[in-house]
């Protein structure tokens, strides 16, 4: 079950940032379509999910006529535990060219603030 | 230089491929571990059918303007860079699993390609070069008389 776990589900490579105002995470999905992923967040943890589906059919046929293979298809699925100062009501997620960007703002709360001597 | 060999399809990181992975971890290691820091390799697939090539190579991020493909004397050369958005100051990294950098893949065609119709399209961080056979190849039924 183990290997069969790792065969199927792979993990795409993410970039994540912090800046003043929030969090950024960015994932390299290279030919998968907008509505084949998922993203929502849940008790603080982000998680991602979806298909990378292969352009082709997986029938006998067609795997011999694969000169060059190295692209890897199938499941992807990635969580994040979100920091506590995220604030995951208003998380934005964005696809172009192949990259998701999630978008996660800091409350205001946690945001740094000038205090004024009266 | 890279010829077009069949092989077996690698689909994700099972472990049956682990020590494959491991053996040849170690072997790029010490040869090109100076040239592999600003350099990186874009997965490619190449599918053959009875008319065609299709080679499609992951490019995700990548501006159409920053790739450049080329065929002289049978290869074909894909090349670019892959830029990193304007990198702001007061930004910290956590985590950065994605490479930067120039790219280059070159690769040997079989002779009876049609290289006057080759055609590229990239689209959704993916990059496809259809490839056509030439008329003299592609598979014709004889009519008996």
């Amino acid at each position: 079950m183990y290997l069969e776990f790792y065969s199927q589900v792979y993990a795409p490579p993410v970039e994540i940032e912090e800046s003043k105002n929030g969090y950024r995470i960015s994932m390299e999905l290279p030919g998968s379509l907008r509505d084949d992923i998922k993203v929502w967040a849940e008790q603080g943890i982000l998680t991602i999910t979806g298909e990378k589906k292969a352009p082709f059919s997986d029938s006998e046929e067609e795997k011999g006529s694969r000169l060059m293979a190295e692209r890897v298809f199938g499941k992807f699925s990635r969580s994040f535990q979100l920091p506590e100062d995220a604030d995951t009501s208003r998380i934005e997620a964005n696809f172009d060219n192949g990259i998701l960007t999630v978008e996660i703002p800091k409350s205001e709360k946690a945001k740094p603030k000038d205090i004024r001597i009266n | 230089m890279l010829n077009i060999v069949k092989r077996e399809p690698r689909y994700g990181w099972g472990l049956l491929n682990l020590r494959d992975e491991m053996n040849r971890m170690f072997h790029n290691f010490f040869d090109e571990y100076d040239q592999r820091e600003n350099f990186w390799a874009p997965s490619v697939d190449i599918v053959e059918d009875k008319n065609k090539l299709t080679l499609t190579a992951e490019l995700p991020g990548v501006d159409k303007k920053d790739v450049k493909i080329s065929i002289q004397n049978n290869v074909l050369v894909i090349e670019g860079e892959k830029k990193q958005k304007t990198e702001k100051k007061e930004d910290n990294y956590y985590r950065s699993e994605r490479f930067y950098g120039k790219f280059c893949r070159s690769f040997t065609l079989p002779s009876e390609l049609d290289s006057e119709k080759i055609d590229a399209d990239y689209s959704n961080g993916v990059l496809t070069v259809t490839l056509p056979k030439s008329d003299k190849v592609k598979p014709r039924q004889i009519e008996i008389k």
